[in-house]
């Protein structure tokens, strides 16, 4: 009789415990672990906003504005090299020019076209280079001012070569120029990102 | 311990009661006779004759089902024992066990031994502590639980009424007002205890099985007619104890009943026996307890029961030689209620000392231990309950927060992303500038050169040609004209002002000329010459413009 009283005290023992550690194990040691996950979430939330109050104070300038010009730059950039780089675009420009000003565009050569021929070494940034020798007719002032645009308002463009000489025959005020220029263009617009992971080093300025 | 409604039985071989108590108190009351012959025959059937004695007894004082039930009885085997043991506490109850398992005619193991601290008599030397012991066979413990569960009721405790008997002799030896020569003598229905106590301590005790019922026992045979076959009746027990209670020892010569003819002398033989016996008892008692036998000085106090038995304190100071009085604590008899043994027992209960059979000792101690797992598992439930209600209390707090940061989290977000965007367009552009710098180089501003060269040249200096070029040294331009000879108004010639206002403009670096050579130039001496002027080198408007900007 004891022995199945003691039995019995010892299975409603066992239950009783079973169901309180299946209970422990099985509703409150998520909940605890849950409860801890979160503490950590918030305690990270914490750290992150304090940190990101101090990389606030001591910003100069906000991001949305750094990138605002930053963009702005590159907006700028692209259209330079949109506008030396493009055959067509430079064509119509260059005759625009000469028209605007009276001169008269006698020849219009291009001398060669090279990709990555000044590309400094470790740089991503591909220039292509495309080179000019235009004769342009007109008073010297014209060609002044020919010359003003083309190497001022044609994006990039580099004048390389310039000879001007009067114009022998019955047109003592007009001089033949033979004006040698190179255009320029970049193969990947400033704003398309970058395909390949940027390296920590690069992002530091001043490397002109 | 009582409560109320709960029942209180009691057992004897001459009697069956059933109390209703109430606060220690007796509500209702009913007995009933028993013959003492049959006694063995009830224990040997398990008592289970008495059931319907028992059930009627429970039908007419209104017993519910279910009560609780506690009983106490003269059962064959049943002892009680007061042991004095030198210890307290534990140690005390311990050697009182030992005490009573040693003294027991059968083995104690296996069957149920009760001990109960009744006082503690802390003048002796060592200090004694008075403990109670009881016990009984657990098969007649297992009669008796059966009886008390056949009759419908739920048995708390068993224990012999021996026992109330010695705790109450045992108090009125230990009162503090006990006088040093007085002997108590406390006579119940079955047992008698006699105790002797000086100022708070026990001196003697000693419980021996002799009680009034044998007196009445005596008075039912000589009331019941010689050479009746059959046994006395429930009546004639009923006059038998009123006449013990009421009139006592008779006198010789006195008529006890006078329809019979039933006089003393006839009923006395019966009675001086067990009167003897009292007497005898008492002396020995008296004689080993006290430490004077010198009865004279002895004043014998009779209580209980069967103290109020008229003549029997006469009876036993003439016989001892002794002064006897009736203590006015003894139970005066009414007929009718229930016995004064009962009554000590509702009034003054001893729930320390229980005598359940084992099995259902077993089977308490296992409800008490199962309702405990319950309990510590309700109680557990509930913590973890709780725990689990703090833990989401926290958690929903915690939300809370992680909730309000979440805005300022993702701006936070949004600005390491735009950080990001803008480190990798500021690397993008840094690159593309550095590029460009390198790649555009640095050149003359050619028409700032043409309308320099326009505006420093005069009547007297011709240009024939200019060529501009970007060399290993730098930009250069190279002029070829020709120059009027000859000094002019401001005592220079005029070539020579030319190169020095050509050197002095800001484009240029150097004037160099390279060769000069005679000639005529509208019929008059002129000088054809090359000079080579290095000019300044200027970067293209678009590395300027991102010069100085983030």
């Amino acid at each position: 009789m004891r022995h199945l009283i003691v039995r019995r005290v010892a299975i409603e023992t066992l239950v009783v415990g079973t169901i309180i550690a299946g209970g422990w194990f099985g509703l409150l040691k998520p909940l605890e672990a849950r409860l801890a996950t979160a503490k950590a979430r918030q305690a990270a939330q914490e750290v992150k906003i304090e940190a990101a109050r101090k990389e606030d104070a001591s910003r100069a300038v906000p991001p949305e504005a750094r990138l605002r010009e930053l963009t702005a730059r590159a907006v700028e950039i692209d259209q330079q090299s949109k506008a030396s780089g493009e055959p067509a675009m430079l064509y119509d420009t260059l005759t625009g020019a000469a028209a605007s000003h009276g001169v008269r565009i006698d020849r219009l050569d291009p001398k060669r076209r090279a990709t990555g021929a000044n590309r400094r070494p470790g740089s991503k940034t591909e220039i292509e280079t495309v080179e000019y020798t235009i004769i342009a007719i007109g008073t010297f002032d014209a060609v002044s001012r020919f010359v003003a645009q083309l190497e001022r308002e044609i994006g990039l463009t580099r004048i390389t070569a310039l000879r001007v000489a009067p114009r022998p025959g019955d047109s003592p005020q007009e001089v033949t120029a033979t004006i040698e220029t190179s255009h320029f263009r970049l193969v990947r617009s400033l704003l398309e990102p970058d395909p390949r992971p940027v390296s920590p080093a690069a992002t530091t300025r001043g490397t002109k | 311990m009582l409560r109320s409604t709960s029942l209180c039985i009691g057992l004897s071989p001459t009697r069956l009661e059933v109390v209703v108590a109430s606060d220690r108190a007796v509500v209702r009351a009913a007995a009933v006779e028993l013959d003492p012959t049959e006694w063995e025959g009830y224990w040997a059937d398990g008592l289970m004759p008495l059931d319907a004695l028992l059930a009627s007894l429970m039908k007419r004082v209104g017993a519910r089902r279910g009560a609780r039930a506690m009983l106490y009885h003269d059962g064959p085997d049943a002892t009680a024992m007061l042991a004095s043991c030198p210890a307290a506490g534990d140690a005390a109850l311990r050697a009182a066990r030992l005490q009573a398992v040693e003294a027991l005619p059968y083995p104690a193991f296996g069957n149920p031994v009760s001990c109960s601290i009744l006082d503690r008599d802390a003048s002796g030397d060592p200090p004694r502590t008075h403990v109670l012991a009881a016990a009984d066979r657990d098969d007649r413990a297992q009669s008796l639980y059966g009886l008390l569960v056949r009759a419908g009721c739920r048995p708390v405790l068993i224990a012999p009424m021996e026992a109330p008997l010695i705790a109450a002799a045992a108090r009125a030896a230990l009162d503090e007002s006990c006088r040093p020569n007085d002997v108590h003598m406390l006579l119940g229905e079955r047992h008698t205890v006699i105790s002797a106590g000086n100022g708070g301590s026990l001196r003697c005790l000693r419980s021996f099985d002799l009680g009034c019922d044998l007196l009445l026992e005596a008075l039912v045979r000589a009331f019941h007619p010689v050479g009746h076959a059959a046994p006395p009746t429930t009546g004639e027990r009923e006059r038998a104890r009123e006449f013990l209670h009421t009139r006592g020892i008779p006198d010789p010569d006195g008529v006890i009943d006078a329809s019979s003819g039933l006089r003393g002398s006839a009923v006395l033989p019966l009675l001086q026996p067990i009167i003897q016996r009292y007497v005898v008892e008492t002396r020995q008692t008296i004689r080993f307890g006290m430490s004077h036998s010198d009865l004279s000085r002895v004043r014998l106090v009779l209580s209980g029961p069967g103290g109020r038995i008229p003549r029997l304190a006469e009876l036993l100071s003439n016989h001892l030689d002794a002064e006897a009085v009736v203590s006015e604590d003894a139970p005066k008899y009414e007929p009718g209620a229930c016995s004064a043994s009962l009554r000590a027992c509702v009034e003054r209960p001893l729930p320390a000392l229980n005598l359940l059979p084992l099995s259902a000792e077993a089977r308490r101690v296992g409800g008490v231990l199962a309702v405990g797992v319950r309990a510590g598992g309700v109680a557990a439930g509930l913590l973890l309950a709780a725990d689990g209600a703090r833990i989401a209390h926290h958690r929903a707090a915690l939300d809370r927060l992680m909730h309000a940061n979440a805005p300022i989290i993702e701006s936070i977000d949004r600005a390491a992303e735009i950080d990001q965007r803008a480190a990798e367009l500021a690397a993008r552009l840094a690159d593309a500038e550095a590029s460009l710098a390198a790649t555009l180089g640095e050149y003359p501003d050619w028409f700032a050169t043409l309308r320099q060269l326009a505006a420093v040249a005069s009547e007297d200096v011709r240009l024939l040609e200019v060529t501009g070029d970007v060399g290993r040294e730098g930009p250069a331009l190279t002029v070829r004209g020709i120059a009027l000879a000859g000094t002019g108004a401001e005592g220079q010639e005029p070539l020579s002002r030319y190169l020095e206002a050509l050197a002095a403009s800001p484009l240029t670096r150097s004037v160099q000329l390279t060769s000069t050579r005679n000639t005529v130039l509208d019929e008059a001496p002129a000088r054809s010459f090359v000079l080579r002027a290095q000019m300044h080198g200027l970067p293209h408007p678009i590395v300027v413009a991102g010069e100085g900007k983030p």
